[in-house]
């Protein structure tokens, strides 16, 4: 009989949504906050679409005075060219297999990689009204490689990027821009409000290491017992109606 | 007593808020377990896609390359020119303004980098640059040119090309109409797993974004019944209610 009682009581919908939340209140609630982070906070302001470059240069057809076929034939083994302006230079970007290199669309010349001023020259183009605040100042610059020691590469930056120069600017949300050394081009960028964004990605699909696996473990049985939590507690709205009405 | 003022009306919150996100609540974390037993490819459509190969370099004569110079004299000034590869054969992307997403409205011209002449990509070239993406064993049933509000696709600028493959999980393959590009692969898989990301982001408007009022109300009630939740949890284990007895 007593076991009967007791199975009668466990069953009940009050015990296992009061016993399930004593868990899963918290996993739910960090739910709750990191979605309502996800859908109030626009995604293209969260990927920063409105950091873009003042004004792009266009390309003069005069100005290409030396042949993409001669870039090919220095090049064979290329597997894309790119012509474009870069701080009003006119270049061409030579991707390779493992590396880029840039080529002078007037003289044929290589051009050295990208210095620390060209690289502030490029980042400040990126500032002016509804982008980087035009009165945000560089706070640090420096250079990533491969030399630089794991511990000091972002993980907001992928490896596969390097080297690269990392422009940090003191506005408010510490707006950081990536730029290759080999070609000029902003590779990646990051502010705090995408950075936050990525911390809670990681806790909403309960990833914690490398945020990336959304078919781990621990999501799925939390999911699951919090299935049977809520449901539980959809009985008990049922079962309250006239308590609460 | 105040404090019992307040504890009724957190019950009441936690009670209305409950019967009003409930089911939304049991659609999300149904949702998200599909989302997690679910293997990438069916979610993504690349059960029968690859990527499309580099350039060929033993069959590329850089010789016969048409230079830039003279052809960019024939088209509106640009900003960026790229060398694409269009079934096997190099072709120059002229890009008028580049944009940041490939969904955006491209601004392009696509030139033959052998002779000079534009390319355009009607549907023979749409159905190789589909063929090429395909591992698959179907063959192409039909091919069909979209213009506007693509249905899977809701953030996409661009026409598209639709090309229909007869296999078993009715692949449709997409093909950019302005540039060639690969779009992506849609299929039986994916139908599923883009009503999942409906429902999940509350997508009830089609706009291809969980940036919407439905989704900020209800993530703010939801937000509201998991705090009160958190706190009726920390009431009872203050007031020693988790004690369990066998009867």
């Amino acid at each position: 009989m007593n076991s009967r009682k007791t199975l009668k009581k466990v069953s009940s919908a009050q015990f296992v949504h009061r016993w399930l939340m004593l868990l899963l209140a918290i996993p739910i609630f960090i739910w709750g906050l990191t979605g309502s982070y996800f859908v109030l906070m626009d995604i293209g302001f969260i990927r920063s679409d409105h950091i873009v470059i003042e004004r792009a240069d266009k390309i003069r057809a005069s100005a290409v005075k030396y042949p993409i076929a001669k870039v090919y034939q220095s090049f064979p083994e290329a597997r894309k060219i790119t012509l474009t302006v870069i701080n009003t230079q006119l270049i061409y970007q030579v991707k390779l297999t493992d590396q880029s290199l840039l080529i002078d669309a007037a003289s044929g010349q290589q051009l050295a990689a990208i210095s620390k001023s060209q690289a502030e020259q490029i980042s400040q183009s990126f500032q002016h009204q509804q982008s980087i605040s035009p009165t945000a100042q560089i706070q640090f610059i420096g250079l990533l490689n491969d030399k630089t020691p794991l511990e000091q590469l972002p993980s907001e930056l992928a490896a596969r990027h390097l080297p690269v120069w990392r422009v940090v600017f003191d506005d408010i949300g510490q707006s950081t821009l990536y730029i290759s050394a080999q070609t000029g081009e902003v590779v990646t960028r990051r502010h705090e409000y995408w950075r936050l964004f990525d911390l809670f990605w990681k806790w909403h699909i309960m990833d914690y290491d490398d945020g990336e696996a959304i078919d781990n473990q621990l999501l799925f049985y939390t999911a699951i017992a919090s299935f049977i939590a809520v449901f539980a507690g959809g009985l008990l709205v049922w079962q309250r109606r006239k308590r609460y009405s | 007593m105040k404090t019992q003022k307040i504890k009724r009306w957190l019950r009441f919150c936690h009670y209305w808020l409950g019967t009003i996100v409930g089911i939304q609540l049991l659609i999300w974390l149904g949702t998200g377990i599909y989302f997690n037993i679910t293997p990438s490819e069916d979610l993504k459509g690349t059960h029968y896609y690859r990527s499309i190969a580099p350039l060929d370099l033993t069959a590329f004569s850089s010789h016969d390359l048409e230079p830039l110079s003279s052809i960019l004299e024939r088209f509106k000034p640009m900003e960026q020119v790229s060398t694409i590869v269009l079934i096997n054969q190099p072709v120059y992307l002229l890009d008028e303004q580049v944009q940041r997403y490939q969904h955006d409205c491209q601004q392009q011209v696509l030139v033959d980098a052998y002779s000079g002449k534009e390319v355009l990509i009607d549907a023979d070239l749409a159905e190789s640059i589909a063929l090429q993406s395909y591992t698959g064993a179907g063959e192409i049933k039909s091919h069909r040119q979209l213009s506007t509000s693509f249905k899977e696709w809701p953030k996409e600028c661009n026409p598209l090309w639709q090309v229909s493959i007869s296999d078993d999980l009715n692949t449709r393959i997409y093909i950019n109409g302005i540039n060639g590009r690969l779009v992506g692969h849609k299929n039986d898989h994916t139908d599923l797993a883009d009503l999942m990301f409906k429902l999940h982001f509350m997508d009830y408007l089609h706009q291809g974004s969980f940036n919407n009022p439905f989704s900020w109300v209800f993530g703010l009630m939801m937000l509201l019944l998991s705090l009160s939740g958190v706190y009726w949890v920390i009431e009872n284990l203050v007031l020693k209610r988790y004690r369990f007895k066998f009867e």
